[in-house]
């Protein structure tokens, strides 16, 4: 399906709970469950996605395009599993640099030690 | 996505029943999407199963309201791409609802609400003498004796009089009433009291709410004080509430004071004077049918008592006071009704089409949403939405427009429908409405959506390619066919009821209304003027005041003029036997000059026919042939059996036969005669024609009035306008409504019409193309899309003329002098809605023409 290359940085910033998710997938698919243990497991506990919001936001990107699912046999039955699509990458990309350069800002004024 | 193949068995996962609940408040799609997931990841994640569910409930709706918003806003999108379409649309919408505001306030204010008294329900009329229908108060009295079936039985008399020593003199109108009926009406003072038995004659009077505050500046210490009433002191014994509304058989109104009447009075003592209407309260359980048999033994008892004065009694009759005061508008306003309902009709089969025309034009991008994964249920859904913001928004300029017409109609409404005052658009009024909206929405969203639904497969089928699909195409022109049908049948009533007003106004009157007035001559003190003699120089003298009034071409003196109804008396022809019911008026000698009233025989009234000289008559034509089979009466004798005081009933000469005049534009031209004012000692009128520059009029009658003396009041000035207006209203207001009604349901066809025939030319692109290649003239392309139109048309057109041949007859009440099958008015209406099919093909005909060959092979 063509889609209009539109600029990423027209849907930033992203929702907190949003950009968690699509880190949990930048480094290869998973399916639900798994995104949610990741999420929690690297924020420490902070950011936990219950199913109806989670499976919220997989619908949403899924009809956005930002992630597409297919499904996988694994130990617990056949399950959707979640992958980044290039403009999904390029959304979270562009969510990570705006995040960096709010980071480099504080750090500016001297908000956080510098090169932590 | 379906598997094909066995599913293992654990793979549909047990779900905790709380979680299930909870998961069925989300839309269905992530419900059939996810339940499963969810089911696994509960399985292997351990959460909190409430916190889950609350989860869940809460994602749930906020998907709905998102996918709501989503819908509103598409639809918005989708309807700006239109605007032709949604402003014809909510326009449809706006005006047939406007009239449904409209009708249906004035029905609910009218019809449906009981009239203002506690026991409303149980309020009759009692007519003592159906048709004529006044008491007089020794009838009265032994009717209230012997009657079985009333609770409470009072009387009320019109009253006017003179109020002076509060300003400049005024006269106020106000009733004669007796003790009963307040106790009828159930009214309450709100100081002081009302009139009781002991009140029976004397000169006590009780003020309206709005008197007290006008002349008596709202002071309570009113009471036991006296007011000057044609010169006479009265003492106040109290003040009525503010809301007191007088019932009388035209109508609710309100008087401006209450004096008792007076048995005592020479006049009111005579059986003959029948000036009192009677109201009751039936007693609990009593049928109106009952207590007018009762009425009806009791009066022909009195009649047979007394016979010299009953001379034409028919019957008496009991009649339900709601019956009788909403009675004549009844079957107008349900007609209306009908009608705005009809209307209502017109503009959801009209929008439908619009709706289907536009589907069909947009049936690639529905065909396209459909198979990207758009459920049927989701564009259905897309459909009524977008219905939902139409009917919205033609439901709130409609409302508007019914608020605006209801002011609009009101000055008409106030004089022609009895209770207008109480119509206004209330709450109840807007739930209606806001149902019918509702239901019209679904219906006009729901039928595109349905046939869409049928065709989408079809669509998806033929892949695209252009070209009708037969069962919408059928929906399409029987809608149109339908729509041409119901606006026939309304034009054709507004046509008939239009063409009755036509007729009602230009009936020879025999008489010449122009500029003509009539003037008050005002009731004299007998202090100042104690006898008729002394009256009547007054009135002459005002007579002559008012022919000095620049602009005024002539004036005379009267008792009663037509249109401002008028004295029946039973008349007899001595030598004959039977007694003839005629209508009588006293008159000045030049009061047929001023009427333009021609004189057929003899002579005219002089002034030499006083009290005096030999007792004279002139009658008119209908009264020569009906009682003489004659013209030629001069010379013979009448004796009308007028009772008044002074003039014993006596044979009169008949010395002149005039025209026949009419008392009304319906009423037929009654036999009646003339008797000179001055032999009758009786006054009432000035009538005066002017030149037609009335400006100011009123003001120097009123100074002509003051320059005979200061202490006359203000005089009521009527306009043969007005008069004409108040006589002709009803017909009026049925003309104006029904009319516009008809302009709306043709307006609202012409579109349909249009919308039809361009969509058809659309359609038909290349084949025109091709025509036009092999050598077609635009003449054949132009007669072959209005010969299409015309088609249609004609099948409407039979199918309304049938629809009409069988309803007009329930317009009869609206009807004067006019058939409901009125050959002209059909074929009028028939040939109207013929050329409104050409006008609306016209524009897409002529595109037709226009096509050319080569655009045909681009079109597909």
């Amino acid at each position: 399906m063509l889609r209009e290359r539109r600029d990423p940085s027209s849907v930033l910033p992203l929702g907190a709970s949003a950009f968690y998710v699509l880190l949990a997938l930048a480094d290869g698919d998973r399916h639900g469950a798994s995104i949610a243990e990741e999420v929690e497991a690297a924020t420490d506990g902070i950011t936990r996605l219950l199913p109806g919001a989670l499976y919220r936001y997989l619908k949403q990107m899924t009809l956005d395009g930002w992630i597409v699912e297919h499904e996988a046999q694994d130990d617990d039955g056949r399950r959707k599993y979640y992958r980044l699509t290039p403009w999904g990458r390029r959304i979270a990309q562009a969510e990570a640099q705006r995040l960096d350069s709010v980071v480099r800002m504080a750090r500016a004024r001297r908000l956080l030690p510098a090169g932590a | 996505m379906r598997a094909g193949c066995f599913r293992p068995a654990h793979s549909m996962t047990a779900m905790h029943p709380l979680l299930r609940l909870a998961l069925a408040t989300c839309p269905r799609d992530y419900r059939r999407e996810y339940e499963q997931s969810i089911a696994i990841d509960m399985r292997v994640r351990h959460e909190n199963v409430f916190a889950v569910a609350l989860d869940l409930i809460c994602q749930g709706f906020g998907m709905r309201v998102e996918g709501a918003l989503r819908d509103l806003s598409f639809a918005l999108r989708t309807l700006a791409k239109a605007p032709m379409y949604t402003v014809v649309a909510v326009l449809a919408i706006a005006l047939a609802i406007g009239g449904n505001v409209a009708v249906t306030s004035v029905l609910e204010g009218v019809l449906l609400k009981p009239l203002p008294y506690p026991n409303a329900d149980r309020l009759v009329h009692v007519d003592a003498d159906a048709g004529i229908g006044q008491f007089s108060y020794l009838d009265a009295r032994d009717f209230r004796a012997e009657q079985t079936t009333l609770e409470r039985f009072g009387l009320i008399g019109s009253d006017s009089r003179v109020l002076s020593g509060k300003g400049r003199p005024v006269t106020l109108n106000g009733s004669a009433v007796d003790e009963g009926y307040f106790a009828v009406l159930e009214a309450h003072p709100q100081i002081g009291r009302l009139l009781n038995g002991a009140d029976r004659g004397a000169k006590t009077i009780v003020l309206a709410d709005k008197t007290w505050r006008t002349y008596f500046s709202g002071d309570p210490r009113v009471i036991g004080t006296t007011a000057t009433l044609n010169g006479m002191n009265y003492t106040i014994v109290g003040v009525a509430k503010p809301g007191m509304r007088d019932i009388s058989p035209q109508g609710l109104s309100s008087n401006a004071y209450w004096v008792p009447l007076n048995p005592r009075g020479s006049v009111e003592t005579q059986r003959g004077y029948t000036n009192y209407d009677g109201w009751a309260l039936l007693r609990r359980g009593v049928s109106v049918r009952a207590a007018s048999a009762d009425a009806q033994r009791v009066l022909a008892a009195i009649v047979h008592r007394y016979p010299a004065n009953h001379g034409t009694w028919t019957r008496a009759q009991v009649s339900s006071a709601f019956d009788l005061l909403v009675g004549p508008v009844r079957q107008m306003l349900w007609l209306l009704y009908a009608a705005v309902t009809v209307l209502l009709v017109i503009a959801c089969a009209n929008i439908v089409n619009l709706t289907l025309v536009r589907a069909a034009a947009r049936e690639r991008e529905l065909v396209v949403r459909s198979a990207l994964g758009a459920s049927r249920g989701r564009i259905a859904v897309q459909l009524i939405v977008e219905m939902g913001v139409i009917a919205l928004a033609g439901g709130v300029l409609g409302i508007g427009l019914g608020f605006a017409g209801l002011r609009l109609f009101d000055a008409i409404g106030a004089q022609m429908i009895p209770r207008w005052e109480g119509v206004r658009v209330d709450g109840g009024v807007i739930a209606y409405v806001a149902l019918l909206l509702a239901a019209t929405s679904v219906l006009t969203g729901a039928i595109p959506a349905l046939t869409q639904r049928r065709e989408l497969v079809q669509g998806l089928r033929a892949a695209g390619r252009s070209g009708d699909l037969s069962g919408a195409k059928r929906l399409r022109t029987g809608l149109v066919i339908a729509e041409i049908a119901l606006t026939l049948g309304l034009v054709t009533s507004a046509g008939l009821i239009v063409r009755s007003f036509e007729t009602l106004t230009h009936v020879n009157l025999g008489f010449d209304a122009r500029h003509l007035y009539t003037i008050e001559i005002p009731s004299m003190p007998k202090s100042a003027y104690p006898n008729y003699d002394a009256q009547f120089d007054a009135a002459r003298r005002l007579v002559a005041a008012v022919r000095s009034v620049p602009g005024v071409q002539d004036a005379a003196a009267t008792t009663i003029v037509p249109f401002k109804g008028g004295f029946v008396v039973n008349t007899t022809v001595p030598g004959k036997s039977g007694i003839h019911e005629v209508d009588g008026n006293a008159v000045a000698p030049e009061y047929f000059r001023v009427m333009r009233v021609p004189l057929v025989r003899g002579r005219s009234f002089t002034p030499r026919d006083g009290p005096h000289a030999q007792s004279v008559a002139m009658v008119n034509e209908a009264l020569a042939r009906q009682l003489f089979g004659t013209l030629d009466v001069v010379g013979r004798h009448i004796r009308p059996g007028v009772s008044s005081d002074n003039t014993p009933s006596m044979v009169r000469t008949i010395v002149g036969v005039v025209g026949n005049t009419r008392n009304g534009f319906s009423q037929a031209m009654r036999p009646e005669f003339y008797l000179p004012l001055t032999q009758l000692q009786a006054l009432g009128l000035i009538i005066a024609r002017t030149d037609g520059h009335d400006a100011g009029f009123a003001r120097a009658i009123d100074r002509a009035y003051a320059s005979v003396d200061p202490s006359f009041p203000a005089p009521e000035i009527v306009s043969y306008d007005t008069l004409f207006a108040q006589d002709a209203g009803r017909w009026r207001a049925a003309a104006m409504l029904f009319s516009t009604l008809a302009v709306i349901a043709l307006i609202l066809a012409l579109a349909g019409i249009y919308a039809v025939s361009a969509y058809a030319v659309q359609q038909r692109t290349q084949e025109f193309g091709i025509r036009k290649a092999i050598g077609a003239r635009d003449r054949a392309v132009l007669g072959g899309v209005l010969l299409d139109a015309l088609r249609f048309a004609a099948a409407g057109i039979v199918l309304g003329a049938l629809l009409a041949a069988m309803c007009t007859r329930y317009l009869n009440s609206l009807l004067f002098e006019t058939s409901p099958l009125d050959p002209v008015t059909f074929t009028f209406v028939v040939a109207l809605i013929v050329a409104c099919t050409v006008l609306a093909a016209l524009i897409p005909a002529l595109r037709a023409t226009r096509i050319q060959p080569a655009s045909a092979l681009r079109y597909e």
